[in-house]
């Protein structure tokens, strides 16, 4: 299952097209959006901003996962059942490996949220999941 | 508080203060949790007293904004250090080029400002990454080609003023060579545009490079003296065609007449595609060459390969000859209407043709785009001008002396377009890699980027320990030594090494480096712009750069 997003146009639109409540940082959404409009805002975050190294078997990220788990855990990562959200926030912001750190100009401490919901397990996770063979 | 250097604390918080008042608060970083990613994470002197990191960043949305902040910061002589999209991974990363200057991020002026099919140009913010620019495109279904480097996420505009490069056709691969007419905000606070722009309403901004007056764009690149706010560039339409044709010559000094016979071919504008160097005696990858995948390297080749003491050429040479195996490999990159491509290959054949033992092979001619299903299965796909980040999977040297490599610093001298000299330039950094014990392979090839002059890059490990990190520095010098020794310079550098490589640009007394500071004196008095880039310092902190030598 590919779940490569295209990327959209400067992170304004992203926003936007995130469904119009993923405010900028700072901002307070009025009321927490529904889970499944969630999961779809942080799976276009994340095609944003992480799909290309992460969302496929030859992505660079994939590759160094590869290399690190020998294929222990899945190397891609929304094939991953163990990623905490914590985790998943300290990577994107400290870097690991070749990864570099990402600002907040680039992905605000929302998106971040969003991102690391959607790579976190979750009841309905194990469906959009695909073992490997 | 971290201060920036002669800042007093009083009028520090006082500008920060003002500074919030232009972004709104939440666009200005003060913690050491958010000044952590403003650090650059391939620092060469990572968590060393010299490492150079930031004292805040603001990050504005529009150029009124970016006129407001340049005010304050003059006003309160704060230097400040502008970046787009800040990924300079291997020449700089995100941080300031001085330690303790407050980062502009520039990242949220992300807008497409003007894209222009029929005369083939866009102009840009500087938060505009390579995928936002291809997204764009795409999206309107505009019938144009944008000319990328390796990394997609950069910014078109920062790529092209730290002097980028990328992969499709020789007008458009210089990136700062493709540009045309720059806005940008001096240290004053002043706004002003370049070429045509400079005339109120020019209708001819983005066509007509020359302006009226001194060309003065490139005062721009890789130097300190504005924020640059808006950047026009030309695009290519989209060709109709692609294919590779590889040449193969049988031996080693065949290269010099090769490069010589391409030479002739890139200046009459007949060869415009990036070509490739490879071998298929060493076993070096060359996708068309070698049929996708690196040629298994022959069982007599592999001890001639692997000797402790280094390649010697003329027993490879010979072994080669003894494999019946062609010493070179050169695949040119072909684009255009289907005639073109084949008079562009007749010509080539032509011309190559009088080297004894050339062979030649046109690969299939095929429409572009390609499938999308192909495309994701290439190593890269850049020379299609689509944005990726697959340059990342180059198979990166994972450990150094016993620590896990977390970068590169790209060591990137420039070099003649000559066989001789490439030649020259494979063994001298090869004999450096062994003396350090550099995982490369037995041969780096010269990359053919640039129009009239080879580019030598050679990415050297980045770890997280000190000790090995300052060996790193000490071969990056000792390549310094070497290839200014013999008139090799580099085209751009990582701020660990901006002043020891302005010291090497000396000709009659660093006539150049006087001239830059007396330009710098001039329009910025203060000294607050992107302080010691490319080893251009103010007066007052030109001990700064002394130390950086
Ligand atoms: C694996 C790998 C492969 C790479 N391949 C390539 C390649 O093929 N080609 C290539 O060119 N590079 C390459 N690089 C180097 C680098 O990553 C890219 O050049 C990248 O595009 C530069 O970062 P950026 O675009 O985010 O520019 P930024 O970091 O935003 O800008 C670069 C510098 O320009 C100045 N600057 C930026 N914006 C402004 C402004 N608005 N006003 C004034 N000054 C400004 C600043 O000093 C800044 O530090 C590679 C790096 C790696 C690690």
């Amino acid at each position: 299952m590919s779940r490569r997003t295209k990327h959209c146009l400067g992170a304004g639109v992203c926003l936007l097209a995130a469904g119009g409540w993923a405010l900028a940082q700072g901002a307070t959404p009025p009321s927490p959006p529904p889970a499944d409009m969630q999961a779809a805002a942080g799976g276009k975050i994340f095609g944003k901003w992480c799909g290309d190294c992460h969302s496929t078997p030859g992505g660079s990220g994939s590759q160094a996962l590869q290399r690190k788990y020998r294929g222990d855990i899945p190397d891609i990562l929304e094939q991953r059942t163990d990623l905490n959200p914590d985790y998943v926030r300290h990577v994107v912001r400290h870097g690991v490996s070749f990864m570099p750190s990402f600002r907040k100009t680039e992905i605000s401490d929302a998106d971040l949220s969003l991102v690391a919901t959607y790579l976190a397990p979750s009841p309905g996770r194990a469906d959009r999941v695909t073992k490997r063979p | 508080m971290k201060l920036p250097p002669n800042v007093s604390e009083a009028d520090f918080t006082a500008a920060l203060k003002e500074f919030a008042a232009v972004v709104g608060g939440q666009w200005l970083f003060t913690t050491d949790d958010d000044l952590y990613l403003y650090r650059d994470s391939y620092s060469p002197m990572w968590d060393e007293a010299d490492e150079r990191t930031a004292s805040a960043a603001v990050a504005p949305d529009n150029a009124d904004e970016v006129v407001a902040l340049v005010k304050i910061a003059n006003r309160y002589r704060i230097p400040i250090y502008p970046i787009s999209t800040g990924k300079n991974l291997g020449y700089g990363g995100a941080a300031p080029a001085c330690a303790g200057s407050v980062v502009l991020d520039l990242k949220r002026m992300n807008r497409i400002v003007e894209i222009d099919e029929r005369h083939g140009y866009v102009v840009v913010e500087p938060g505009v990454s390579y995928f936002d620019l291809y997204n764009h495109i795409q999206e309107k279904g505009l019938k144009l080609w944008i000319d990328c480097p390796s990394p997609g996420w950069g910014s078109v505009m920062g790529n092209a003023l730290d002097g980028g490069v990328g992969v499709t056709l020789a007008p458009y691969r210089n990136h700062f060579e493709a540009q045309c007419g720059i806005e940008v905000v001096l240290p004053d606070g002043r706004m002003m545009r370049t070429g045509m722009g400079a005339l109120p309403g020019a209708k001819t901004w983005q066509q007509f490079r020359p302006g009226f007056g001194p060309r003065i764009d490139g005062l721009f690149k890789q130097s300190n003296f504005g924020v640059v706010t808006k950047m026009g560039f030309w695009l290519m339409p989209p060709p109709e065609n692609f294919t590779t044709g590889v040449v193969t010559i049988p031996r080693f000094h065949d290269l010099i007449p090769l490069i010589d016979i391409i030479g002739r071919l890139e200046q009459s504008k007949i060869v415009q595609g990036l070509w490739m160097l490879s071998s298929p005696t060493t076993g070096t990858r060359g996708d068309a060459a070698h049929g996708g995948g690196a040629p298994k390297i022959d069982p007599a080749i592999l001890p001639v390969l692997t000797d402790p003491d280094g390649v010697n050429m003329d027993r490879l040479d010979a072994a080669a000859q003894a494999a019946g195996l062609p010493f070179w490999a050169c695949e040119f990159n072909l684009y255009g209407p289907k005639k073109l491509i084949e008079a562009q290959w007749e010509c080539i054949c032509d011309a190559v043709g009088v080297i004894k033992g050339a062979r030649f092979k046109l690969n299939e001619i095929r429409k572009l785009p390609l499938p999308a299903d192909e495309l994701k299965s290439l190593f890269d796909v850049g020379q299609f001008g689509i944005p990726s980040l697959r340059t990342f999977g180059l198979g990166p040297m994972v450990s150094y002396e016993g620590e896990d490599v977390v970068g590169h610093i790209f060591f990137s001298p420039v070099i003649p377009r000559t066989g001789e000299a490439a030649i020259e330039a494979m063994e001298v950094f090869a004999a450096i890699a062994r003396k350090h014990k550099l995982p490369y392979p037995p041969l780096q090839f010269p990359s053919s980027i640039f129009e009239r002059a080879f580019l030598f890059a050679v990415g050297l490990p980045v770890t997280r320990s000190a000790v090995v990190n300052a060996k790193i520095r000490d071969v990056f010098r000792e390549l310094v030594v070497i290839a200014t020794a013999r008139g090799w310079g580099e085209y751009r550098t990582a701020p660990a090494f901006y002043d020891l490589i302005m010291e090497t640009y000396s000709y009659n007394d660093h006539a150049l480096r006087d001239f830059l500071g007396t330009i710098k004196e001039a329009v910025d008095p203060n000294g607050i712009m992107s302080v010691g880039r490319y080893g251009i310092w103010p007066r007052h902190l030109r001990d700064a750069g002394k130390n950086g030598r």
